[in-house]
């Protein structure tokens, strides 16, 4: 189901946002940006949170769970209704699972749980309309990027919650930081609740064989300087060997995504379109902005130094025409390199220890020299409540047990004990015995809950030197800076269609030194952006994001 | 009054005499009007700005601002004329040779040795364009191709063929005609199949020669399916063979674009990273509207100068 989630996530994403890369696949360059959020500015009027007043009284907009001298009320027993995507579990164990969990649910906070499940098919018809017609749910689900949360809330569907939250859901409260609020701020309400104790990164890497590296006398591949030694090592020391043996195609960016993180002080962000993204933010301090490093000097200089690579054949040298499976080419021995996300660097490991167990691996993170990265938009996956709802403070106490009560925690994730888990000695979880997926298979929809820290971990091989890789980048975890902004391309369609063009033309041949003279090729790409619009499409962005900030304050 | 009384009588014997034909024609009449006929409407997304959550007749209308950015590309003219010369060759060269297989077929004696042959040249039509490509890369790459090994031998220097743009034009007609001739002999075999074999054992007793008989009886005999053929393919000129293109070439080889950017290319990298449905829309639209009028106008000239072998 996840996956099934994941790729409509996806492929939603892909539709909705014409400013996104989904990170992952061969696509080096990420961007936190388009449809997204998280934190607004300094700058910016945001929820203060820090200074927000509790009282000892609080009636609640429902007035059933009034606070009464710093107490919660919660003597009328009430029904939260829950909505949640997906299709609900084939053999019902769900219902089961709620039974038990009402039961828990009676006692704590005098509630019951009541889940309605939108199914896939034409999920986002139905999502619609069970908003238009003003169903009281009191928590629904809901993302920024592909149920379009902002629209939702522009148009007045959901609730602030930013008064009640510190009553009703104090671990939630405490546990989340000022910058992760204002990535659930619309105009100044909170209108969902963020997805931020799941951690996840997604940091360009280039895979490449340590043991080789240690061979050639290199003690890590770290910079471009590094990469070039390590690749002209594999030129002369392993005959039949490609550094960098992979196909080009109109989506081929990871050259370009290492110059931007390691030459450059460019991020990505709403505004930068497609693969090729050909517009950028001009830095993490300025982020606020919309520049081209295509434009840049520097960008002459990367085009020079690819050609003179590519002619030395770190690349095959039909790479733009080839079809080339660049992780079977990797893990067989015949590339030096392999270029994917952090995501997908874990399993790489396990695979390659199977192909060849003497093979060492270690990565080049782009991302490391400058020592930050962009976390996904706080409401990646969310959770709201409804304007209409009726039960909108003891929704807030149940999520906030969904999400930081242990016993609440397991249970709603991952089912009953000893029907759809089993810890064992080891306490690494996994199946009971007696499991059948065709009656005892649940899963929990309300991905926003999920949180390390009450995790279970499942059994993995090669868990410590996964874990040593996310202890190495998660200091570099900066949340998404650009709040609940969206890029409207109403005006500009013309344009980043046309800039499209221009980019998965110009970007894969140029950074693959395949288009001709370096500098002649530059001058074509630039040519061919403004013949796109270019700087039309920038003026649009720097004027969306200054509405947008005058909105904010 | 009695004049219509008769041609009511008329109709109605027409119709008693036809409706058993008419019956056989309903599944196919269906057939059209539900997928080609009912999802037309559909044409208007290419004039929307399209809104997921408006649908296609809810969306803002926008005309045709959708083509907007192929005119900001300025390789409009490129474009055409690449994707309209190519079909003309692969049009052209492909009746040349499918006609002259027909006719050789035509002409051969052993029967079983006619099948054996007539399978294999079929057998190119059924391996997908994601396999050719696999194949011109083995052929064609610089590194150790199939053609560079094979000049090796005779001491040439090897080729470049994936950064060689005046080759394209050869290879890609090659492809075509390769993968398209035999299947597409196959209807004017059978145009032969049908002719009069009086006709030929009478130039026979006359004692014309083979080239005789080919040139004045059974080259004739096939102008009017070569006509048929040419105006019903005349519809596609604008429309470029993506699969063969995408897949010989790659997306973004820019070396080879000045010889080998058709518009269905062009369209791919606008679209790759960017699901603008109303914009692909928009450009198919204009592909069929200009492949209408074509065949409308070949049908025309076609009238004026051989009435009998128009379409309509």
């Amino acid at each position: 189901m996840k996956k099934v989630k994941r790729i409509l996530a996806l492929m939603s994403a892909l539709a909705m946002t014409c400013g996104m890369l989904a990170g992952c696949g061969d696509a080096g360059v990420e961007s936190n940006g388009g449809s997204n959020t998280a934190t607004v500015a300094e700058t910016n009027a945001v929820v203060d949170t820090e200074n927000m007043v509790v009282e000892q009284n609080f009636e609640g907009p429902s007035g059933n769970t009034p606070v009464v001298d710093g107490k919660i009320d919660t003597s009328k027993f009430v029904t939260v209704k829950m909505l949640m995507l997906g299709d609900p579990p084939a053999g019902g164990a769900d219902k089961k699972v709620y039974e038990e969990l009402n039961k828990i649910l009676k006692e704590r906070i005098n509630a019951e749980l009541d889940v309605t499940w939108i199914e896939w098919n034409n999920y986002d018809t139905k999502y619609q309309m069970e908003l238009v017609s003003g169903t009281p749910y009191d928590l629904i689900f809901t993302t920024s990027t592909w149920l379009n949360l902002w629209g939702n809330a522009e148009k007045g569907a959901f609730m602030d919650m930013k008064e009640m939250l510190p009553y009703y859901a104090p671990n939630l409260w405490a546990d989340t930081k000022k910058e992760e609020w204002a990535g659930c701020t619309y105009k100044g309400q909170i209108v969902a609740l963020p997805e931020h104790r799941m951690w996840q990164l997604s940091t360009p890497v280039f895979v490449y064989r340590a043991d080789w590296a240690k061979e050639f006398g290199i003690d890590k591949v770290d910079s471009m300087e590094t990469l070039e030694q390590y690749c002209d090592a594999i030129l002369a020391n392993k005959p039949g060997v490609i550094p960098y043996n992979a196909p080009g195609s109109v989506n081929s960016n990871e050259l370009y995504a290492m110059w931007l993180r390691q030459e450059t002080d460019y991020v990505l962000g709403p505004g930068s379109i497609g693969m090729g993204c050909p517009t950028t933010n001009k830095s993490k301090d300025e982020n606020w902005t919309c520049v081209s490093p295509v434009f840049d000097d520097k960008f002459v200089d990367f085009a020079k130094k690819m050609k003179e690579w590519g002619d030395k054949g770190y690349w095959p040298e039909d790479l733009l025409s080839a079809t080339i499976d660049s992780e079977a080419m990797f893990l067989s021995g015949k590339s030096g390199i392999y270029s994917c996300n952090v995501s997908g660097y874990y399993p790489e490991i396990g695979k390659m220890a199977k192909e060849d167990p003497s093979a060492e691996l270690d990565a080049f993170f782009f991302d490391e020299k400058r020592g930050f990265c962009f976390s996904d938009v706080m409401t990646q996956d969310s959770c709201s409540i409804t304007a209409t709802a009726e039960n909108p403070e003891r929704a807030l106490m149940m999520y906030d047990l969904f999400q930081y009560d242990p016993e609440i925690y397991h249970l709603t994730q991952y089912g009953i004990e000893g029907v759809q888990y089993v810890v064992n000695a080891d306490g690494y979880r996994e199946r009971p015995e007696s499991y059948n997926d065709e009656t005892d298979s649940y899963y929990w929809d309300m991905w926003s809950t999920r949180n390390d820290a009450l995790e279970i971990p499942e059994y993995n091989e090669y868990e410590d030197q996964i874990d040593a890789i996310k202890a190495k980048i998660k200091p570099w975890t900066t949340v998404n800076p650009w709040g609940s902004f969206v890029l409207n391309t109403t005006n500009v369609d013309a344009e980043v269609t046309a800039i499209n063009e221009a980019a998965s033309t110009w970007l894969p041949a140029i950074q693959f030194g395949k288009a001709g003279d370096p500098e002649e090729a530059v001058a074509q790409y630039r040519e061919a952006l403004t013949n796109a619009g270019i700087d039309t499409y920038m003026a649009e962005v720097e004027r969306q994001m200054k509405e947008y900030l005058a909105d904010q304050e | 009054m009695g004049r219509s009384l008769e041609e009511k009588k008329k109709r109605k014997k027409a119709w008693k005499k036809d409706r058993k034909f008419l019956l056989l024609c309903i599944p196919a009449i269906i057939f059209f009007l539900i997928f080609a006929y009912l999802p037309m409407p559909g044409i208007y997304v290419a004039f929307v700005r399209f809104d997921y959550g408006k649908g296609i007749f809810g969306s803002q209308f926008i005309g045709l601002q959708n083509l907007k950015f192929i005119f900001m590309s300025g390789k409009l003219g490129l474009l055409v004329r690449n994707t309209v010369l190519y079909n003309f060759a692969f049009i052209v060269s492909g009746m040349i040779v499918q006609v002259l297989i027909a006719v050789l077929f035509n002409e051969l004696d052993s029967k079983i040795f006619r099948k054996y042959a007539q399978s294999f040249m079929i057998l190119p039509n059924f391996i997908s364009y994601v396999l050719v490509g696999l194949f011109g890369f083995a052929i064609f790459n610089s590194t150790n191709g199939v053609l560079n090994m094979v000049l090796g031998w005779f001491g040439s220097d090897p080729v470049k063929v994936y950064s060689e743009p005046a080759l394209w034009p050869f290879i890609l007609v090659f492809i075509s005609i390769w993968k398209g001739a035999g299947y597409g002999s196959i209807v004017y075999f059978a145009a032969l199949m049908g002719l009069d074999g009086e006709m030929l054992e009478a130039a026979q007793v006359d004692g014309a020669s083979t080239i005789q008989r080919i040139r004045y009886i059974i080259l004739p005999c096939l102008r009017p399916t070569v006509i048929l053929l040419l105006l019903l393919s005349m519809g596609g000129i604008l429309r470029g063979n993506f699969d063969l293109f995408y897949n010989m070439i790659g997306g973004s080889n820019v070396t080879l674009l000045d010889k080998t950017d058709i518009l269905e290319t062009f369209i791919f990298r606008a679209m790759v990273s960017n699901a603008n449905f109303s914009t692909a829309a928009a450009v198919s639209f204009v592909q069929s509207v200009f492949g209408f009028i074509l065949v409308l106008a070949t049908n025309t000239i076609v009238k004026k100068v051989e009435p009998d072998y128009a379409i309509f």
